[in-house]
């Protein structure tokens, strides 16, 4: 599989641990891996990058997990392009849920703690 | 009020009669002398007419008797021996005689007398005196004779004389002429009268200070009068005014009265005011005498005083009665207006205590009323603190929750490179271990793993406690979903040698939220994984009965005593809790479980028989609502 062909994923998480634990989890996939440490510098990205998949963690500091979705939710083109998939977490209710599955056509959680399978497992049912 | 009323009650009517009585007697007083003054002249003008009456009356019957004693003297002139010229014979005597008495009747007459044409005295009848003495006497000076001819052919009253043989009051002689057949005057038939004598039968001619009359000749000499000495004096000669004392007014009435007319007037003489009223004696169409009718006016005066005194009594108790009467009628009015008054103040006084009585009903009631509203907006009040308190709390809960929430997200957090990097250390993913240290890491993992459950259990509990856990319903197999939950449970199964079956022969759909079902069925399983032995056996199944899915779980473990069975449900229950603690677990598992079940609208329970094992039953609706 070429470097070119290969799908990217961005990875979204305040904390450095789990975004470097991702990126070393995802080395021997197929997928290429970017990771950003907060809601500004997502939203940044994705303003100029295209990414066929975002892993977002709900509970950050300033712009939340939720508030990216809202404002990616005002941009018609950003919403089409990308297939959004959150990290889960315990920082968001069940209505939050459900007003991002409005949002969103295809949305994913994956719990926390997570394992390398449980997190290949989800993003293959959408890259592969 | 009451006092001040009683005696204003008594005060009014008292000045009420006073001014009654004080009005009355003072247009009494008043009006007095105006009426006394018109009731004077109206009783003075009675007395005059009386008096003018009385006047002509007396002179209407001396005028009468005058005439009498004429036609007497006419009987004897026109007798037939008399006519003849016979002064002397006995038919002539005893017809003097005869008239002499009949005369006699009539006034006191001194005798009756015959003379020839040459008033030389032929006969008299006169039983006191001779009448030798007086026949043959020559009578043509005496003044009365004098009068008697140049009255011829008619008779004569003539006026006073005076006669030696009387001399102390006036005469008055009549004469009547004898003619002959042929006409011829022959002589007199005549008599006289003592003027005193005479006018005394018709009243007082002698009392000057009570009602008394004077009478007058055709020369104005005084034939009668209470003062002696005046008689035959004339009535307007210095000598009788002296006495009398009459005015110019008085003289004026007497010569009016002796021209003829009548007259009557107070006038003022020596003895006083007096009422004098003048009248013509008319004898035979003549005015022979004047009779002056006089009143001292002082006695008239004194009568019209009685009269007005008792005019004047009768006015007073008139006037005494009426200012009685009113007053009486003042008295019961006021009587009857104090009564009026009384029950007037009585109900009044009824009404203002009734007035009172609403007023305090209502200040009461208002009392109440604001009362009522002041507890009202206290109980605003109370509302609003509690409504604060409650928001307080509500928040203070929201807090805890997010708190808890938080808490359990923070410490989720550091469990994430653990299992994350863990699981890839365990499987070999960075580099391969010893086996030594691959089941230290083992221990390290699975105790992160069962961090990861109590967190959850934790969370899990806290929402459904708060009813904010989210299901989403969809369409679900019951045989995938158990499949999934030995898939998922098979390492720790395969770590104790427990073997999972699906006894499950054929799929059952229901509608229901699967992760949270699995949920369930995991946390049944992994129960029963717990509590059995190495080497037991957990078989799965479900089956479809009366609408709903009942799934069960049935192990060959150590199961629960009876006792402890409806505990097990419950929060924070765990039937040993030495196992717990040998096990691990929140002891929220089975609560959790019930929750879900619950809010499926299903039911969950356990058939148990201790030391033989368990059967864990949960039934789900299977067109599954949440409520």
């Amino acid at each position: 599989m070429g470097r070119l062909a290969s799908k990217r994923i961005l990875v979204v998480d305040d904390n450095k641990e789990i975004t470097d634990m991702v990126q070393s989890m995802l080395e021997s996939s197929p997928y290429s891996c970017v990771a950003v440490n907060s809601g500004s510098e997502c939203l940044n990205l994705l303003k100029t990058q295209e990414f066929d998949l975002v892993l977002l963690d709900m509970a950050m500091p300033e712009i939340s997990g939720l508030d990216v979705l809202s404002r990616l939710a005002e941009d018609d083109q950003v919403r089409s392009r990308n297939i959004v998939l959150f990290t889960a977490s315990a920082m968001y209710t069940d209505s939050d849920l459900k007003k991002i599955k409005g949002w969103y056509g295809a949305i994913e959680r994956v719990k926390k703690p997570f394992t390398e399978a449980e997190l290949l497992a989800v993003i293959d049912k959408y890259l592969k | 009020m009451p006092i001040v009323e009683r005696k204003v009650g008594l005060l009014l009517p008292v000045i009420f009669i006073i001014l009654i009585f004080a009005s009355t007697f003072s247009i009494y007083f008043y009006f007095r002398d105006l009426t006394e003054e018109s009731i004077r002249s109206s009783l003075l003008e009675q007395y005059e007419q009386m008096q003018i009456a009385s006047a002509t009356t007396l002179s209407k019957s001396i005028a009468a008797d005058l005439d009498l004693l004429m036609t007497k003297l006419e009987v004897l002139a026109e007798s037939g021996p008399v006519q003849s010229g016979d002064f002397v014979g006995d038919e002539t005597n005893s017809l003097m005689k005869r008239i002499f008495e009949e005369s006699n009747t009539i006034a006191r007459i001194e005798g009756v007398g015959l003379s020839n044409s040459h008033n030389i005295v032929m006969n008299v009848y006169q039983p006191e005196i001779d009448k030798n003495i007086l026949i043959g006497r020559n009578m043509s000076l005496q003044p009365y004779v004098i009068e008697a001819k140049s009255n011829l052919p008619n008779p004569t009253f003539s006026n006073g004389y005076e006669t030696i043989v009387n001399e102390e009051g006036q005469r008055m002689a009549l004469l009547y002429p004898i003619h002959n057949s042929q006409g011829t005057h022959i002589g007199w038939s005549r008599t006289a009268v003592d003027a005193s004598r005479f006018f005394e039968r018709y009243g007082n001619i002698h009392e000057i200070e009570s009602e008394h009359f004077i009478i007058l000749d055709r020369n104005a000499n005084i034939l009668v009068s209470p003062l002696t000495g005046l008689e035959g004096k004339n009535f307007f000669e210095n000598d009788s005014q002296t006495q009398l004392g009459y005015d110019e007014e008085t003289e004026a009435l007497f010569r009016n009265v002796l021209g003829g007319d009548t007259g009557t007037s107070i006038v003022q003489s020596s003895y006083g005011e007096e009422l004098t009223t003048g009248y013509p004696i008319v004898i035979r169409g003549e005015p022979g005498y004047f009779i002056f009718l006089v009143t001292p006016a002082s006695s008239i005066y004194a009568e019209i005083e009685q009269t007005l005194f008792a005019q004047k009594t009768q006015t007073i108790i008139l006037l005494s009665i009426s200012a009685s009467a009113i007053s009486v009628l003042v008295i019961i009015l006021t009587r009857m207006n104090s009564i009026l008054r009384r029950k007037i103040g009585e109900r009044t006084s009824e009404l203002e205590s009734a007035s009172t009585k609403l007023e305090s009903l209502n200040q009461e009631l208002d009392l109440k009323n604001q009362q009522l509203m002041t507890s009202n907006s206290e109980l605003g009040e109370k509302e609003l603190a509690l409504r604060n308190a409650m928001s307080k709390v509500l928040e203070i809960g929201k807090e805890k929750e997010e708190f808890s929430t938080m808490i359990t997200h923070e410490l989720k957090t550091p469990l994430v490179p653990i299992i994350g990097y863990g699981d890839m250390l365990l499987k070999g993913k960075v580099g391969e271990l010893s086996i030594s240290q691959k089941q230290k890491l083992q221990i390290m993992y699975s105790n992160a793993e069962r961090l990861v459950h109590l967190i959850q259990d934790i969370l899990d509990a806290k929402k459904l406690e708060l009813g904010e856990m989210h299901f989403d319903m969809r369409q679900a197999s019951a045989k995938q979903m158990i499949e999934e939950s030995i898939n998922s449970l098979k390492p720790q199964a395969d770590r104790k040698g427990i073997h999972l079956l699906n006894l499950l022969d054929r799929d059952l759909s229901l509608v229901c939220d699967p992760d949270r079902t699995l949920q369930v069925l995991n946390n049944l399983v992994y129960n029963g994984i717990k509590f059995s032995p190495d080497n037991g056996r957990i078989e799965l199944n479900a089956r479809s009965s009366d609408g709903s899915i009942v799934f069960t779980i049935k192990d060959n473990g150590v199961g629960i005593p009876q006792e402890k069975q409806s505990r097990l449900f419950t929060k924070f229950y765990q039937v040993d809790t030495s196992l717990t603690r040998k096990s691990g677990g929140t002891g929220l598992g089975l609560v959790i479980c019930r929750g879900i079940v619950e809010a499926h609208k299903g039911k969950i329970w356990v058939e148990s028989e201790e030391g033989k094992g368990s059967i864990f039953s949960f039934s789900i609706p299977v067109n599954g609502k949440i409520g």
